[in-house]
């Protein structure tokens, strides 16, 4: 079992790893008098997921585990890509303040990110101009820092949405980081790593692959 | 080092607009009067190509090649498409009768083997746009990247360009590769 404190976000850390690594196993989560239990499948999920899902990230989480399993709990014909149970939970999801305060300064210290244009938000037009928003910015070098994201919110609601975005794109996987993640543990030291890593973007990476193709 | 992409979609979806907005260079095609039941909707339209040159940086270029948006210029599709890494479909969010020409005319991209593609929504500030959602189901887009965007901005131009250039470099690349990175940074201790 691991245990967190009331501002901890090892679960979405959890969640992340069981989507992206395509595992097979159970999730528990518990919280202050309640526990939820979400079962995975090659990382998709059961359908009806969404309810659970929106209790655990609106909800502090105290102690979370995971067990891994290759039998299969549920029927593969329920799987839905979890992409589209994070969508409908994100824009629907009422986050209390606290929480999303909490969120905010854990995310706040990735490093720079670059962001993949996924079909993630597609369905709520709102959503989807601020996420096109991060992916404009993380276009330039190098990437862009959550931090930035988050101030340039106009207001609480804003900023709300904003934080959901990059709770579902970290999860999901769109987000990457633009400079190694070994040499940026801390925040001053990503934006030194990113300095440093010069042209780490979308200009050096096309331009060594046009090399490749002339070369080729 | 120059790289060639296509700027393509129906006939008033803003290609030239957007090619006017976006190049630090710049070369239109020539217009002449547009023929047939599409004139109540445009005077002009380009013939032969709109052209432009957006300096990425100091070592890339991007050559922009905007094709005719006019049904009877199709043949020219192919040939501008030679040597291009992939293409810019600019779609009118508000027209029926552009997003029936963009079914039509997406399918021609998208039995190209190895040219990705990137979607411009315009006009989507308008009410009586298609939702993104449901424009993405017409055209079958798939995973393929669909923005809303004002074809008049420098801004959201550039960022179709670049994410452009983005799929291009992701399209060699294995999805797994993608999604390695920094799990560990918020990782359980």
């Amino acid at each position: 079992m691991i245990s967190q404190d009331e501002n901890g976000i090892k679960h979405v850390s959890l969640l992340r790893k069981v989507i992206l690594k395509k595992q097979s196993g159970t999730a528990w989560f518990g919280g202050d008098g309640w526990d939820k239990v979400i079962t995975f499948e090659r990382g998709l999920m059961p359908d009806g997921t969404g309810e659970h899902l929106t209790h655990i990230l609106r909800e502090p989480v105290f102690r979370l585990g995971w067990e891994k399993s290759s039998r299969h709990g549920w029927q593969s014909a329920n799987a839905v890509p979890a992409r589209h149970v994070f969508s409908q939970v994100l824009t629907d999801i009422d986050m209390p303040v606290k929480r999303m305060i909490a969120y905010r300064r854990k995310l706040e210290c990735l490093p720079n990110v670059r962001t993949r244009y996924l079909t993630t938000f597609r369905s709520d037009a709102d959503y989807q101009k601020h996420f096109q928003n991060l992916y404009l910015i993380s276009l330039g070098a190098p990437g862009v820092h959550l931090e930035d994201y988050f101030a340039a919110a106009t207001d609480i609601s804003e900023l709300r949405k904003r934080v959901n975005i990059v709770i579902g794109a970290y999860c999901l996987g769109d987000l990457v980081p633009a400079v190694s993640p070994s040499r940026s543990r801390d925040v001053a030291g990503a934006h030194l790593a990113a300095s440093e890593m010069g042209k780490v973007n979308v200009v050096s990476r096309i331009m060594a692959r046009l090399r490749g193709r002339l070369d080729g | 080092m120059i790289s060639k992409i296509l700027v393509t979609g129906p006939f008033g979806s803003g290609k030239t607009t957007l090619i006017e907005h976006v190049s630090d260079e710049q070369f239109s095609g020539r217009d002449v009067p547009t023929t047939g039941e599409l004139a109540q909707y445009k005077g002009m339209t380009t013939v032969g190509l709109d052209f432009g040159i957006m300096h990425v940086d100091d070592d890339l270029d991007v050559h922009l090649f905007g094709t005719p948006g006019q049904a009877r210029f199709n043949f020219m599709w192919k040939i501008l498409s030679k040597g291009a890494l992939g293409g810019v479909f600019l779609v009118d969010s508000t027209s029926e009768r552009a997003l029936a020409e963009a079914e039509k005319m997406i399918r021609v991209w998208a039995d190209l083997p190895d040219f990705p593609v990137v979607v411009g929504a315009t006009k989507q500030d308008l009410d009586t746009a298609i939702d993104l959602d449901a424009l993405a189901r017409r055209l079958n887009l798939g995973e393929t990247p669909l923005f809303a965007i004002d074809a008049r901005q420098s801004a959201d131009n550039r960022m179709l360009v670049m994410s452009l250039l983005q799929e291009i470099l992701l399209s060699g690349v294995p999805e797994e590769a993608a999604e390695t990175g920094y799990l560990e940074l918020l990782d359980l201790e």
